[in-house]
């Protein structure tokens, strides 16, 4: 029996299937309606009170659901002010946030992406030594604490041969932060010193030769170091910080650009030893800058029409102005400054217009020589004056000045003690805005500027991208050259002006940079 | 400049269009707030928050019911809130006893001015006066209420039976007093 067969098989049996019926349903419809057909026209006496009740809210209702009360006369400003209040506080809001998210995703970024150790060639130089053939382990010149013991070095990844080595004849350097660097015999271990350390921390290396004499010598040791073990024989500390090495391996290592081992040889000391790629957390400077600065216009669509704009391009052109201010700079690591300060920025605009039914009185003064006779001659002075209409063309410089707060994130590509190139992004909040000059009006009348034209005292925010470009001149003091675009989100004119007046910028910041912090090794 | 234009010109965050719209409905709106308000102050306060709303919100209406009803809507809520944070007590449904309501004459009711209604309306307590507005003068139901306001439809029905008891006791000594 198939699927079909066995549905059939059952629809027949079930489909016309009696079921008794008990007894009391019948009994149970016929009661339901007994009751029914009673209570269908029952009368009930009604209590006043809800009539009451429903008159009173109807009354109610009516009297009050149109019922206007008075409005302060000053309540429709006070709405535009909350608004306007609101807008800048949400906006304020919003950059914070941005600026927070950026700067944790800088944090979070910097936090993640430490560069892994790599070797480095590096150079060996002959150093003076000095004998010293009883000591196991020997200790810089600064303080000597508790480093890592021998027993922490990984035997078991070490060739057995260096391993009993290690045992035998393993001297230990201990730095003050707590360094480990065990040696065996026979082993060379040089240092390089860079030129334009700042600060030392002083490490001995040591050479040790065949018949047991350990020669050992001082070295400036700072985090701007290259060192490097010789090849095939040199056994070299592990503690899940350096990667161990084979005897017929050679390895180097820079400290200046491993980050992570310079962290675990310094530690805590690594503030006060910057190097080149990777400052100190402390690095503060203040950049002082200005310079020249144009307005873009950008128009969009006009309320008053395409006519009005044409006319209003052709008595416009702009002129280049200026931008000045400071900011701090704050060094965040791996390239990155955040920045912020305070800067004053004035576009300028030639407006050249035509004052129609102008009025000049010409006074004229005629004088003549009447001679009646010989000898008499009389001089007469007419005077006549006539008014000329016409026009006047008269030439204006409006000027937007504007107070801003440049909150901004510049980026070093290169970052280095003799140059730095880098991009810089981030938002300009304006404080405050006004302006000076003459303009049209609706009626192609020119007025001075002011907020009855629409004219906003707040532009609010701009974003800017621009290139950095810096050239440090001594320890603490360099120049810098910031070109930029400021693109503003809103317009200098209000909805309701009846012209829209939309500027960005292109300018270039000049100046330059002090540090405050002199500890810093560079820029 | 009809009402669709209105609202399209709110909506395109014209001032014009929205100062016309707040000299159009601002005193009817105030009399609602002054309904829900202990003081003209707050009153005020709830004018202001409702209209930054209705221009904030402009765009959602899709010009489906009322315009007028949907902005009246935000501003009883912005009432409602304002009133939330006053932290009102709702008097339960088993808490009410009622006793005997007077009779009042419906010529006396027609004498009333909407002054009259409101000054009883705002003497009530504001529980009361909350439940009172929404049901009666803006036309909710028990169950919205309770919705707007958090509490149980019970509650609501209580605090209207009582709200309309305190009513009417005092229009009947009202009018005891007029003779």
């Amino acid at each position: 029996m198939d699927n079909q067969q066995f549905d059939q098989f059952f629809k027949d049996a079930l489909h016309n299937a009696d079921a008794p019926v008990p007894a009391h349903v019948w009994a149970n419809i016929v009661t339901d309606k007994a009751v029914a057909d009673n209570l269908t026209d029952i009368k009930q006496p009604v209590s006043d009170k809800v009539w009451d009740a429903i008159e009173f809210d109807e009354v109610a209702h009516q009297k009050l659901r149109s019922w206007h009360a008075h409005v302060p006369a000053d309540m429709w400003s006070r709405i535009v002010k909350e608004r306007k209040r609101r807008r800048v506080a949400a906006w304020q809001v919003s950059i914070i946030g941005g600026i927070f998210a950026i700067l944790f995703t800088g944090l979070v970024w910097h936090k993640f992406t430490k560069t892994p150790i790599s070797p480095l060639m590096l150079s060996s130089h002959s150093a003076e030594t000095i004998t010293n053939s009883n000591a196991k382990t020997i200790q810089s010149g600064t303080a000597a604490i508790n480093g890592k013991s021998g027993s922490s070095i990984s035997k078991e990844k070490l060739p057995e041969t260096q391993v009993s080595a290690v045992d035998n004849t393993t001297n230990r350097l201990e730095k003050a932060v707590g360094v480990v660097i065990p040696i065996t015999t026979n082993r060379v271990f040089n240092t390089t010193k860079r030129a334009g350390i700042a600060r030392v921390n002083r490490l001995p290396s040591y050479t040790q030769n065949n018949t047991g004499n350990t020669n050992s010598t001082e070295h400036f040791f700072t985090p701007n170091d290259e060192f490097s073990i010789t090849p095939e024989n040199t056994v070299f500390s592990k503690d899940n910080w350096l990667t161990p090495f084979t005897a017929n391996k050679s390895a180097s290592f820079s400290l200046a650009s491993d980050a992570h081992l310079r962290g675990k040889m310094f530690g805590s000391n690594i503030t006060d030893c910057p190097s080149v790629n990777s400052r100190p957390h402390k690095e503060w400077a203040l950049e002082m800058y200005a310079g020249p600065a144009l307005g873009i216009a950008a128009h969009g669509t006009q309320p008053s029409g395409n006519d009005f704009v044409r006319r209003f391009d052709s008595a416009t052109s702009a002129a280049v102005t200026y931008s000045a201010g400071f900011r701090v700079s704050k060094y965040l690591g791996s390239g990155l400054y955040a920045k912020a300060g305070l800067q004053l920025t004035q576009l300028a605009q030639k407006f050249a217009y035509q004052s129609e039914n102008e009025r000049k009185t010409v006074t004229i003064i005629t004088v003549r020589n009447v001679v009646r006779g010989p000898g008499d001659t009389v001089r007469v002075t007419d005077t006549s004056s006539f008014v000329q209409v016409g026009y006047a063309n008269y030439k204006s410089r409006n000027l937007v000045r504007s107070i801003d707060i440049p909150l901004t994130l510049t980026y070093n590509v290169v970052n280095n003690d003799r140059f730095q190139l880098g991009v810089t992004t981030g938002v300009i909040v304006n404080l405050q805005t006004w302006y000076q000059g003459t303009v049209f009006d609706k009626n192609m009348s020119t007025v001075h500027i002011g907020e009855e034209l629409g004219y906003k005292n707040n532009i609010g925010v701009a974003f800017m991208a621009g290139l950095h470009l810096a050239k440090p001149i001594t320890d603490r003091l360099g120049v810098f050259a910031e070109p930029y675009f400021r693109y503003n989100m809103q317009g200098l004119t209000s909805p309701s002006s009846p012209y829209k007046q939309h500027y960005h910028q292109v300018g270039m910041q000049l100046g330059i940079k002090w540090k405050m912090n002199n500890k810093s090794s560079n820029f | 400049m009809t009402e669709q234009e209105l609202i399209h010109g709110c909506q395109r965050q014209d001032a014009y269009c929205q100062h016309l719209l707040f000299r159009q409905y601002s005193e009817k709106f105030m009399g609602v707030c002054v309904r829900y308000a202990i003081d003209n102050a707050e009153a005020e306060d709830i004018l202001q928050e409702g209209f930054i709303r209705i221009f904030r919100y402009i765009h959602q209406f899709k010009g489906e019911g009322s315009f007028e009803g949907w902005m009246r809507r935000i501003v009883v809520n912005c009432a409602l809130k304002v009133i939330q944070k006053r932290k009102i007590h709702f008097v339960e449904a088993n808490e009410v006893t009622l006793s005997a309501t007077p009779q009042i004459h419906a010529t006396a009711l027609d004498q009333l001015s909407a002054q009259d209604i409101l000054r009883l309306v705002n003497a009530l307590p504001p529980g009361y006066k909350t439940v009172f507005n929404l049901i009666v003068v803006e036309g909710f139901s028990h169950e919205e209420v309770a919705e707007l306001l958090g509490i149980q439809a019970s509650t609501s029905r209580s605090q209207l039976v009582k709200a309309r008891k305190m009513l009417q006791n005092q229009l009947a000594h009202l009018q005891k007093m007029t003779g």
